[in-house]
């Protein structure tokens, strides 16, 4: 059951469905295809600074993509929504090959001159043992231009 | 490039820096199209939707005066920059903060840049790092701290 049509439906604490998915060396390599990370380890197993195949941390980004996605199946809403603010706290490596379970929910609302914001608190756990791997905190402007209040 | 200085042995104002990149539309639109393909995750390839990031009457229909690139473009570049100065101990162990204070506009030359601000000390010292990105005329877009435990000498 969706929590919202659009993100912009999106109201202090509620909580989204979790998302599991497997890892895979694809998605690994993909990511870092679109952002120019050559670093071997998150494109092999067995480097030089981890026998593991890794993911780069900063997808966790891609869990919000995912947790919106499955929430807000409509989308943004009336206004593209633009990314504001990245904070992740990395407890483990995150080994590819794993299947894991992003879940989250809406820490804060809020307007700033003229703006609405959606604060996300996300976590990323190994599926099989419940391992933190990943805490992220997430903020996006939901419409760049301010709108008119009353 | 990094600092010259090992992971260990960085003190209060070390620096630290990456290359310096264009922001070309494409670059852009590769992000667009791998977050689109990596979320989806089934190893087929997406070619995303219009988006702010990506066309540009669709970043003017939203008040932007052209295309911007996400700003995951750039924290991933600070994140580069933090990987290949310590390793797996940032991965594992460290914690990145990012805030996109200004637009990055295609065909901007942007340069990665960090610098040791405190090392706490305590039974796990951990380097306090303000970590930036900032165009060829010294103006910051995306900037934010990390922290990283100190990895044993």
């Amino acid at each position: 059951m969706p929590v919202g049509r659009y993100v912009s439906d999106l109201e202090e604490g509620d909580v989204l469905n979790p998302v599991t998915y497997e890892m895979t060396p694809f998605i690994a390599r993909e990511y870092c295809h679109g952002v120019d990370e050559v670093a071997e380890v998150f494109h092999a197993p067995g480097t030089e600074i981890s026998g593991a195949h890794l993911a780069p941390p900063t997808l966790i980004h891609i869990d919000k993509i995912r947790l919106l996605k499955a929430n807000c199946p409509d989308g943004a809403g009336p206004d593209a929504r633009i990314h504001y603010e990245y904070h992740a706290i990395h407890h483990a490596p995150v080994p590819v090959g794993e299947r894991l379970v992003a879940s989250g929910s809406v820490s804060r609302r809020y307007e700033k001159r003229g703006r609405a914001y959606v604060e996300l608190e996300i976590q990323l756990r190994v599926e099989s043992t419940n391992q933190l791997l990943t805490s992220y905190r997430d903020t996006s402007v939901l419409s760049f231009a301010a709108k008119e209040t009353a | 490039m990094t600092s010259t200085r090992s992971a260990a042995d960085l003190t209060v104002g070390d620096v630290l820096s990456g290359p310096a990149r264009l922001m070309s539309r494409e670059r852009m639109r590769w992000y667009c199209d791998a977050l689109e393909t990596t979320a989806l995750g089934t190893g087929e390839f997406v070619i995303a939707e219009p988006t702010i990031h990506s066309d540009d009457d669709f970043a003017i229909a939203n008040g932007l005066p052209g295309i911007i690139a996400d700003g995951m473009i750039s924290t991933n570049w600070i994140s580069g920059m933090l990987l290949e100065q310590f390793g797996v101990g940032y991965v594992g162990g460290g914690e990145l903060q990012t805030k996109f204070i200004r637009p990055i506009y295609e065909d901007e030359v942007i340069e990665t840049r960090g610098e040791v601000r405190v090392v706490e000390g305590g039974e796990r010292p951990v380097y306090v790092i303000d970590v930036w990105c900032e165009t060829a005329d010294g103006q910051k877009c995306t900037v934010g701290q990390a922290r990283i435990p100190v990895p044993a000498g």
